[in-house]
């Protein structure tokens, strides 16, 4: 199991990584306390044993100033993810070929070749990737298998979706297989929650994923054989002395095991416990649907589909999210019936117009007979003329030149009334065609319609009646606003509460505003929930400007409330950050231009440190330091190979660089890192960390590097012509002895690379610093 | 009566319940109650202030100061690194220990009306080297001479032996107290008590079935309330648990089911847990135990020991009815419940009871013989039978005890070793293995040889590793065992290679262990104190002691 780092555990600083002995005393006594209170916490009790039991471990390194340093380095890496990487690559890469059920040894030689690393590489990650696929199916398995049997559909599902043949899976059934699923029986019985928690925790003390994991067997083993290897392990446990957590929680496990593969239902109900654990994830999809206290209908939907995904089908999931939500006591809303959107009739329009129109005679006295005459005359053009517009004409004439003339108030009388003909005309026209618009929800047309008629006739006989029309236009608009955004968007808040926004401002004097705005407040949270999910989206893109944006945008409508007070914190602190942001691309700018002066570079992300120490940018400024350090790395490593290789390009054939950084020897056919680890490291290894180094170690794409032989190093640096060196150094061999003499000391055998035929066998302590000259096979 | 026998206490110092018992003239075995009229007290302490509160007033403040109060201390006995912290002074478990026996003594102290200096103390089998010499620790912190430590299981089968003796028979005890169990198989006749074989875990008791009570009600809790909050989290809801879930369990030895209720952050929530649940959730526990008695009689067999008479169950987590259910369902053997809370403590007094007959019965030997004590110690099993009787018959006019009761008291008591013990040496290969000296289960008093040698030339030290382990074997790999102690021996210089040391580890009744060095060449000999960092020693045991002095035990 690996330990966990002592760092961590102390909850010390790392940066600097603390190293007051005072002060890591006082952290290590206050975790003692903590640890012994809890050391009889009915779940608590064998984690706190584990860790009072490494306090011994945690004094030696936390003490001794080398350990120290290590393990603070150690810390430090826990925070990067540098590993796995490339074999990420080489899966995805994998997962293509594999699509299509198998893979083919050309398509492996391929692979390795192209990722430079071993073809036994490439068949244990194939391994590891078919156990992967095993494992999913058989957790998919479970889920279905937990009602008591399977259907062959389920199966056939199965082997399509991981392209595998149903054979296959048929083979890790291990309940009837039915044709059909019909006939349901009851419930399958789940292990009990609190026991399913004690045997996860002690699972976990003990670095395993499940009871078949801890005993070493497949879930497919049958009971006699589980029972046996349980009490196997339970003895085996019970032998071992020191009763630390692992041993603790070991026998605990045992016990359970007995316990539970005892008969077929006890096991069954574990495995469905297991199953069911895999659902973990979809609990908090229902938690965080639920966190208003209620379902939405259209969650319910989603996380029905979401279970779906995790392999139950329809019902069971509608099922088992209902249980959920009842256990939580959550209502779950029913999906509303869509109401029909329906404009009521526009009212009717005002009354009939009389269509009076006399034209004709009028037997009216005249004045004077000259009068009459011209009267008379007009009157009778007037009658001929059947356009009404053409009689206002021809009267306009009349009474332009007629100023005089007794019967000019009659013919303006007759203008008149013949122009509120014409008006009362257009208004029907207008009526008519507004009626039309507003049937067809026309209303801004209709409205200016009227608003047309108004301004040709501000004091028309109709003025009075088009105004009101408009009046009852805006409000149809309104009610028609309203009720679109009231239905229209329900499903998708961003879009509701830009449409209630769009309401106000459309409306400012809306009918509808106070119940708009309660809409708006009574979606607040929702809608804050909303916006966070945005801003947690922008923060992790870093890209503060949306975040600022979208406070903005909350702050906009809910002035006041105290979310809002809350997003206004976080926008000073977004805008902090932003600020922030700047001034280390700034900072970044003015490193790239020192090129490969790395100090240089350095020093600039330094003094901004050391002037603004909390700067939020701190993480990303030591990151960018690390990088540095790691470029300049890479340089001096790049050197020190090329003053190697001009070396070898001298030392005629016998060494030779076969691949990137690994030389072959042709005398032996052995094959030597370019590097030794003095190069490669810039430091010197004591024997521990030697043999650490060449475990760890990957040079051109081998990982079986080891420590060499004393004859192999003699090989190379004893008979010619001999390796190239650059500096006389001392190598490490395989070769160790041990004993006892005022205390357990190690010695190990060593070969310098002084280039001499005639030597003599040398020895150095194992705590000495030396170098590696790694070799392989 | 012309001579007072000198009295020594028996005390069983258990993990969650402790007792002390005395045998009176009659040679019967009584407990004494404490200051609250209590048989057994709870081995709880409560640091309220300057003043230390033991028992039942402890367990109940637990739940209103949760982090002043200390509980099943018992199983931290002989861990070096656990400590529990009151007013920034640290209290090692031997401290917290030697507060119980003082409310002990003190109470019976009080109600009998006399001084008590003397005590024998037990403790499970199963302890180990550093756990028993924490125990030995409590008592003499608490001020008192501790005559012995003795096994639980031998306490009980001594009452057990003491109380009707048909003739001989082999007795499984199955002891199952509130934090260890232990299974032992011992032989009783009308002449002798001894233990055959023995086997368990510290770690295995009533307790952890009160924690897989609480594990549930959280889970119910958390079910009523939909919070997924972890509510042991909080001290005073995590106190109030544990005594809620002991509650139910001993509820649940009567009834079929109990009501629990459970109160957290101002929320309250009823459940019911019935006995076919509570047997569900801890059947593995029970299994445990059942694996645990078929190692055991693995070994016996190799003892010779193929079957037995009775099981008794002592302790008192046999009380719960599952337990005498399942033993009945493996064994084909109705197990007997005897005493389960005293029988311990009753045991611990008779041993008392004997050795301080035992020094009075030399002590007349020696006169009627006129032979110092210190011979007769040596040669007491050869006393001639007249002597004996007469010594017995004297004994019984001068302190007032029945004869009979005088007489019962003769019997011999033989113990086993409960660990095997060894030393770390290299192999051939140079590779660390442990090499058993004294192995599992032999029976003690033992005295065992082996002769091993010097690795180079000129070594001026020979580093010796004392190791404690489980096996039966004569070798193991040295990551299986724990290191209890180391000695160094130092030689003169210019030594050649390969010279013989001459290693003997002692066993004594109590499982105390003596190591001698010897290079033979010149003899010169070490005698080897077994140091240890485990348990309380030096400076700190004077301060502790001090401290236990001045305070007062209510």
């Amino acid at each position: 199991m690996e330990r966990k780092n002592f760092y961590l555990l102390l909850g010390l600083s790392l940066d600097p990584p603390e190293t007051d002995p005072q002060k890591i005393e006082q952290a290590l006594k206050k975790k003692q306390v903590e640890w012994s209170r809890y050391r009889n916490h009915p779940t608590k009790a064998i984690l706190a044993k584990q860790y009072i039991g490494l306090i011994p471990e945690i004094r030696k390194v936390m003490f001794d100033p080398r350990l120290r340093e290590v393990e603070a380095a150690e810390a430090t890496k826990l925070f990067r993810d540098k590993e796995k990487k490339k074999f990420a690559r080489i899966d995805r890469h994998l997962e293509i070929h594999m699509s299509k059920g198998f893979i083919t040894d050309e398509e492996i030689a391929k692979l390795a070749e192209m990722h430079s690393v071993g073809e036994s590489e490439i068949h244990n990650r194939i391994k590891i990737k078919k156990e992967e696929k095993f494992s999913e199916i058989d957790t998919q398995l479970g889920i279905r298998m937990s009602k008591g049997f399977i259907t062959e559909a389920e199966i056939d599902k199965l082997s399509k979706r991981y392209s595998i043949s149903s054979n296959e899976i048929r083979t890790r059934v291990k309940c009837p297989i039915r044709k059909e699923g019909k006939g349901q029986t009851g419930k399958p019985k789940k292990l009990d929650k609190s026991i399913e928690k004690v045997i996860n925790d002690n699972l976990k003390i003990i670095n395993k994923s499940s009871l078949y994991n801890f005993l070493d067997l497949s879930p497919s083993s049958s009971l006699e054989i589980l029972q046996k290897k349980a009490r196997e392990e339970e003895t085996k446990f019970l032998k071992i002395g020191k009763k630390d957590a692992i041993v603790t929680a070991g026998e605990a496990l045992a016990g359970h095991c007995i316990a539970i593969f005892k008969t077929e239902e006890s096991r069954n109900a574990y495995d469905v416990s297991r199953a069911r654990s895999n659902l973990s994830q979809l609990d908090t999809d229902i938690d965080v649907a639920g966190m208003d206290g209620k379902i939405r209908a259209e969650y319910f939907d989603i996380l029905v589909k979401s279970a779906v995904d995790f392999g139950m089908d329809q019902e069971e999931a509608a099922e088992y999210i209902e249980d959920y939500c009842h256990k939580k006591n959550w209502n779950i809303e029913k999906k509303q019936q869509k109401k029909r959107f329906r404009i009521p009739l526009a009212a009717a329009l005002a009354g009939i117009l009389a269509i009076i129109l006399v034209v004709g005679v009028f037997s009216w006295l005249i004045k004077a007979h000259q009068d009459k005459k011209e009267y008379k005359k007009l009157l009778v053009n007037v009658h001929n003329q059947k356009m009404p517009e053409e009689k206002v004409i021809i009267l306009k004439d009349f009474l332009d030149s007629h100023k005089k003339n007794n019967y000019a108030s009659a013919a303006e009388k007759i203008l008149r009334e013949i122009q509120s003909v014409i008006e009362n005309q257009e208004f029907e026209t207008l009526a008519k065609n507004a009626d039309a618009l507003l049937d067809n929800q026309n209303y801004e047309k209709a409205a200016t319609l009227y608003r047309a008629h108004l301004s040709k006739y501000p004091d028309g006989i109709h003025a009075e009646e088009a105004k009101k029309k408009i009046a009852a236009i805006f409000s149809l608009v309104d009610d028609a606003a309203y009720e679109g955004i009231k239905q229209v968007f329900e499903r998708d808040c961003e879009k509701r509460i830009s449409a209630y926004i769009g309401y106000l401002n459309e409306f400012p004097r809306g009918r509808h505003r106070e119940e708009v705005r309660k809409l708006i407040l009574s979606m607040s949270e929702e809608y804050y929930i909303l916006i966070k999910k945005k801003i947690g989206f922008h923060t992790q893109q870093e890209n503060w400007e949306k975040c600022i944006q979208f406070c903005d945008q909350f702050i906009d409508v809910y002035e006041g409330h105290a979310r809002a007070d809350e997003l206004k914190n976080l926008r000073d602190s977004f805008q902090k950050n932003l600020r922030d942001q700047r001034i280390f691309s700034h900072l970044a700018d003015e490193a790239k231009l020192k090129g490969t002066d790395y100090a240089a570079a350095k020093q600039i992300y330094l003094d901004y440190l050391r002037a603004y120490p909390d700067t939020s940018v701190k993480d990303k400024i030591e990151n960018e330091l690390t990088r540095l350090d790691e470029i300049r790395e890479i340089n001096r490593r790049q050197q020190e190979k090329d003053k190697i290789r001009a070396l070898l390009r001298n030392s005629g054939q016998r060494f030779v660089e076969k691949e990137d950084s690994v030389i072959i020897d042709k005398k032996t056919g052995l094959m030597w890192c370019l590097l030794d680890s003095d190069s490669d490291l810039g430091e010197g290894l004591n024997y521990e960390s030697s043999i650490q180094y060449v475990k760890n170690l990957t040079v051109g794409g081998y990982r079986d590097w080891r420590l060499p032989t004393v004859s192999e190093l003699v090989k190379i640096y004893k008979t010619p012509p001999f390796f190239p060196s650059v500096q006389p150094k001392w190598y490490w061999t395989s070769k160790s002895y041990s004993r006892y003499a005022d205390g357990w000391s190690k010695v190990i055998d060593i070969v310098t690379n002084k280039e001499e035929t005639a030597w003599t066998k040398e020895q150095a302590d194992s705590k000495q610093f030396g170098t590696v000259r790694a070799v392989r096979p | 009566m012309s001579e007072n026998l000198e009295k020594i206490f028996g005390i069983d110092l258990g993990t969650t319940y402790s007792s002390i018992s005395y045998v009176d003239e009659f040679g019967k075995a009584l407990i004494v109650p404490n200051a609250e009229n209590q048989r057994i007290t709870p081995s709880v302490v409560f640091f309220d202030g300057g003043n230390i509160v033991v028992g039942d007033v402890a367990k109940e403040s637990a739940k209103l100061y949760p982090n002043e109060v200390v509980s099943f201390v018992k199983r931290s006995m002989g861990e070096s690194d656990f400590f529990f912290e009151h007013d920034s002074k640290e209290y090692r478990a031997e401290e917290i220990s030697s507060y119980i026996i003082k409310k002990l003594v003190q109470d019976a102290e009080q109600y009998l009306n006399e001084k008590i200096t003397d005590l024998v103390i037990t403790c499970p089998a199963y302890f180990g080297i550093n756990e028993r010499e924490a125990t030995r620790m409590a008592g003499e912190i608490a001020g008192y001479n501790v005559r012995q430590i003795i096994n639980e299981p031998t306490a009980a089968a001594i009452a057990y032996g003491n109380v009707d003796s048909p003739g001989n028979r082999v007795v499984l005890v199955y002891d199952l107290g509130g934090g260890t169990f232990d299974i032992t198989m011992i032989e009783i006749r009308p002449d002798a008590v001894e233990v055959i074989c023995t086997g368990g875990d510290h770690n295995l008791g009533g307790k952890d079935w009160d924690d897989r009570i609480v594990s549930t009600l959280v889970q119910e809790f958390q079910n009523a309330t939909g919070t997924n909050e972890d509510i042991l989290e909080d001290a005073d809801t995590c106190q109030d648990l544990q005594l809620s879930a002991e509650k139910a369990k001993k509820m649940l030895t009567q009834r079929e089911k109990t009501p629990i209720s459970i109160t957290h952050g101002g929320e309250r929530v009823k459940v019911e847990l019935t006995r076919q649940k509570f047997e569900e959730i801890t059947q593995d526990l029970i299994e445990r135990t059942i694996v645990l008695t078929h190692e055991m009689l693995e070994q016996a067999k190799e003892k010779g020991y193929k079957k037995f008479d009775e099981i008794i169950l002592v302790g008192g987590s046999t009380r719960m009815p599952r337990v005498a259910e399942r033993i009945q369902q493996e064994f084909s053997l109705n197990p007997k419940l005897f005493e389960p809370d005293e029988a311990v403590a009753k045991g611990a007094a008779i041993y008392g009871w004997k050795l301080s007959l035992n020094d009075g019965l030399i002590k007349r030997i020696a006169k009627k013989t006129s032979k110092s004590i210190d011979e007769i110690y040596d040669s007491f099993e050869s006393t001639p039978e007249e002597v004996l009787k007469e010594a017995v018959q004297e004994m019984a006019d001068d302190t007032g005890c029945a004869l009979p009761a005088l007489e019962r008291s003769m019997v011999n008591i033989k113990d086993v070793a409960s660990k095997s013990f060894g030393v770390v040496v290299r192999n051939r290969d140079n590779e660390e293995l442990i090499f058993n000296l004294i192995r599992r289960n032999t029976t003690i008093p033992v005295d065992t040889k082996k002769t091993f040698y010097t690795a180079v030339d000129n070594q001026k030290t020979v580093l010796i590793r004392i190791m404690e382990n489980e096996t039966t074997e004569k070798t193991l790999p040295a990551q299986n065992a724990i290191e209890i102690g180391t000695a160094v021996l130092h030689l003169p210089s210019g030594l050649p290679v390969d010279l013989p040391i001459e290693i003997s580890f002692k066993l004594n009744n109590e499982g105390r262990l003596q190591i001698t060095a010897v290079e033979s060449s010149a003899s010169r000999s070490v005698e080897v104190a077994v140091e240890t960092r485990a348990v309380i020693q030096g400076e700190e045991l004077e301060e502790a002691k001090a401290r236990c002095q001045s305070i007062v035990v209510h």
